[in-house]
């Protein structure tokens, strides 16, 4: 266990450099955030054409989490970035699991995915006349984005073996989970066998409990809710457990890991 | 010209085979899914065509934007860009038809639209003037690949372009009134949105699919020909600009 | 007339950033004949600038100054003209469509090139065959090894059945096998009737395919020379190196005539360094009589010829 996690923190050190290379302030301001920010603006003003200011602030709230969970769902792409680079075969030629060393690699879309949401509330929010108990942000993206970095470990551990896939996987993964998981409209207009799916994805539990919190009902349905996220997370992260080892396994045996796409 | 057709078929196969490209086709679905669910909430049936157009420009948007703005890059670091500026057919040529390919492809995402409303909400979409309908649909994949062909280019000229790139894509589509159509945002976006000639577009398809007569058709269209074509001239300069590049200054060498 | 002629051409970039700077002289007045029919080697160091006047002579780069023709049109102003007339062979890993078949890339090219469209295929086909690669037509680029690459990039500088062909470095990367299979087919191109400019750094190929070879540097024609006298340069300063030799001996091997030096090198190792023909010879003959076994010997790398057999006619290197 020890093993592991320093070998997540050595690995943490390698994605915090990459993605600190990747950018520029410039960059990363007029770029990257931008993007976000204009992405959350453009959902948000349906409510011009239908729904009014109660669909605004539903759907600002849903789609600030929904980006911030983007980058650590995400992660899915960058092992195909990873297995790219060639640097793949050495990692399973070390001793050890690979699930710390993507564990620790994509570590920094957590805090990314945080800051970001929380310094787009803050501009954003009275620009557009919302006001809420905003301190229960951080809690609530929290839980959130922690569940979509167990799932996107998994897509990791499947996109491995064909990283073309990945991409695609997270792509879909990503916007499903947006559609279904009470980013824009709940979760409960939807018929019973899509909730269900949208129980064992990110954002429809975290977003039930920050909603509650946000709207001053910070009772323990709410705290229920970020709870039963992050279990939704913690069983995607097991799952990658056994993801990896099957890739590992596999991988060794038909000699598909030297296959530099 | 022959070569633009070869070049057409080209990117067709090497689009085909891009996951990129599948990847931005199948993630229409949930889009549709996203945006009808909203106006099915609200009781909204009225905006079935907002509703449809919006996912369907999105996709194209994006395809057009990433895949078909890839087209000078990928021949850049393929080391392409010299054997094209050896060849007799300009590069110019080569470029419009490769994205213009690529835009054409992305319009899978019509009959994947359609068929998603239908199977998730029961919907079908009744289109009052086909002709014009299909007219307007042309004119803007046209002026779609204009503006891929600019990001083509731009990106491999310019750092900044790359960070224009990736923020460009929502407040364009914002002010091109994808969803939301123009007329509803405040009164100092309007005339930034009306130089974007997918406001145009978005107007005119929604008018041309529900409204019993449409007004106005000559100007509208008149402006959409006018937007892209703007853009066209601006894709086809910049390529001259690459190969200004290539062959005077040495700039730009794959070798 | 000329397939290739270059008159004071001179290419200058100018390098980017705040501090004014000297413009680099990638080409500094060259003068070059290739006639009809050869097969032309330009042979110089890495840098030299043999890349540049390749791009120069395919209408890829503008000359600062200078004129070029191809069959007797000039680069700049009749660009078209000398495109529909040459095929054009960068090596390496790039310039092809890696996700395309081998088939597709040159369908798309042959359009490019304006090849009729009821040729095309045809055409295709022939050329495929050609460079030995129908088996492997249909299958995606990116499968292939660097041998099969290079022949393909071959194929595509001939989709439009050029008079003149340039080849930049084509047999960079291959090992020694598909090294000998590409000169056999630069060999048969020759035989056809085409005319080829290729660029190398390996004296060796030089000395083996061309017909006539230049030699450049710093970008400056040094001289043209035949292939034969390139070899005698080669052989003569093949160097020789030989273990656990005694002292005595070594001073036999330094009195031969030609040896031009003995140095000590790593591990009980020492070069002889003949500069006479025949030197190399001789001083295999004495370490061997002397008893010595571990023994082995190398070509001059360029740099070195260039820096005797310039140095030594007082050119500037």
């Amino acid at each position: 266990m020890t093993a592991a996690l320093r070998i997540a923190r050595n690995s943490a050190y390698v994605g915090y450099a990459e993605v600190l290379a990747s950018y520029t302030w410039k960059s990363w301001l007029f770029g990257w955030l931008t993007r976000v920010a204009a992405q959350i603006l453009f959902f948000t003003a349906m409510g011009l054409l239908v729904g009014g200011d109660d669909l605004i602030e539903y759907a600002f709230i849903g789609n600030i989490v929904a980006m911030a969970a983007l980058m650590p769902l995400g992660t899915g792409a960058d092992t195909a970035w990873e297995r790219g680079l060639g640097t793949l075969p050495l990692l399973v030629a070390a001793p050890r699991s690979m699930l710390p060393v993507f564990a620790g690699r994509s570590s920094f879309y957590i805090v990314q995915g945080l800051g970001e949401s929380l310094v787009i509330y803050a501009l954003l929010a009275p620009v557009l006349g919302i006001s809420k108990d905003w301190w229960w942000l951080p809690a609530g993206v929290a839980a959130v984005v922690l569940g979509a970095y167990g799932l996107g470990l998994f897509i990791a551990s499947l996109a491995i073996r064909k990283p073309r896939a990945g991409n695609t996987t997270f792509n879909l993964v990503f916007y499903t989970a947006v559609a279904i998981g009470g980013v824009n409209v709940p979760t409960a207009v939807f018929p019973g066998w899509v909730q269900s799916l949208a129980d064992v994805l990110p954002l429809h539990h975290g977003l039930l409990g920050l909603r509650a919190l946000l709207d001053g009902d910070a009772g323990m349905e709410a705290f229920r809710q970020l709870g039963i996220e992050v279990v939704v997370g913690t069983f995607w992260f097991v799952l990658a457990l056994a993801g990896f080892r099957w890739f590992a396994e596999g991988g060794r045996r038909d000699g598909s890991i030297d296959l530099v796409e | 010209m022959r070569a633009a057709a070869a070049a057409f078929r080209m990117q067709l196969s090497l689009a085909l085979r891009t996951p990129n490209y599948w990847m931005v086709q199948i993630s229409t679905v949930p889009q549709v899914i996203l945006f009808l669910s909203v106006i099915d909430a609200f009781d909204r049936p009225d905006l079935t065509t907002h509703a449809l157009l919006a996912p369907t420009l999105i996709a194209m948007w994006g395809t057009a934007l990433w895949t078909g703005g890839s087209v000078v890059r990928d021949d850049r670091w393929g080391g392409q860009i010299e054997n094209h500026a050896a060849a007799p057919t300009p590069y110019g040529v080569a470029v419009v038809a490769r994205v213009a390919a690529v835009v054409v492809l992305s319009m899978l995402v019509v009959p994947i639209t359609l068929v998603t409303a239908r199977l998730s909400y029961g919907l079908d979409l009744e289109v009052r003037h086909p002709g014009l309908l299909v007219v307007v649909v042309l004119l803007t994949a046209a002026a779609i690949t204009a503006t891929g062909m600019i990001f083509s280019s731009l990106t491999i000229l310019s750092r900044a372009a790359i960070t224009f790139q990736s923020s460009a894509s929502y407040p364009l589509l914002l002010l091109g009134g994808v969803f939301v159509p123009l007329e509803l945002f405040p009164d100092w976006v309007q005339p930034l949105g009306r130089l974007v000639f997918l406001s145009w577009s978005t107007d005119l398809i929604r008018d041309a699919v529900t409204e019993a007569s449409v007004a106005d058709v000559p100007v509208r269209l008149l402006a959409i020909v006018v937007l892209g074509g703007i853009g066209f001239v601006a894709g086809q300069w910049l390529v001259r600009v690459i190969m200004h590049r290539v062959r005077v200054t040495g700039e730009i060498s794959t070798i | 007339m000329p397939a290739v002629e270059v008159l004071a051409l001179r290419r200058e970039f100018r390098p980017k950033g705040r501090r004014r700077r000297d413009p680099i002289i990638a080409l500094d007045d060259v003068d070059l004949t290739v006639a009809e029919g050869e097969i032309h080697g330009l042979l110089g160091p890495n840098g030299a600038g043999k890349t540049t006047l390749v791009k120069v002579l395919a209408t890829v780069l503008l000359p600062t100054a200078g004129t070029a023709r191809v069959l007797g049109f000039d680069v700049v102003t009749d660009a078209d003209e000398v495109r529909r007339r040459i095929g054009l062979v960068f090596g390496g890993d790039r310039g092809l469509y890696t996700r395309l078949t081998a088939r597709r890339n040159l369908h798309y090219w042959a359009a490019l090139y304006d090849v009729p469209t009821g040729a095309t295929a045809a055409r295709v086909d022939y050329l495929l065959e050609r460079v030995g690669l129908t088996e492997r037509a249909d299958d995606r680029v990116e499968t292939f090894s660097r041998g099969m690459k290079q022949r393909l990039h071959l194929a595509r500088g001939l989709i439009s059945d050029p008079p003149v062909l340039f080849l930049d470095e084509p047999t960079v990367g291959l090992d020694p096998i598909a090294s000998l299979d590409f000169r056999k087919l630069v060999v048969e191109l020759r035989d056809a009737g085409k005319t080829v400019f290729l660029t190398t750094h390996d004296m060796v190929e030089a000395e083996a395919v061309c017909d006539r070879v230049t030699l450049i540097d710093h970008g400056r024609i040094l001289a043209t020379e035949r292939p034969a006298t390139l070899g005698s340069w080669i052989s003569r300063y093949e160097w020789v190196e030989a273990r656990g030799v005694d002292a005595a001996v070594v001073d036999r091997v330094r009195a031969i005539p030609g040896v031009a030096g003995v140095e000590p090198r790593a591990e009980d190792w020492i070069r002889i360094q003949p500069d006479a023909d025949g030197a190399a010879r001789a001083v295999l003959q004495t370490l061997v009589g002397a008893g010595v076994t571990s023994i082995r010997t190398g070509f001059p790398s360029l740099e070195e010829v260039y820096v005797k057999v310039i140095g030594e006619r007082g050119m500037e290197v």
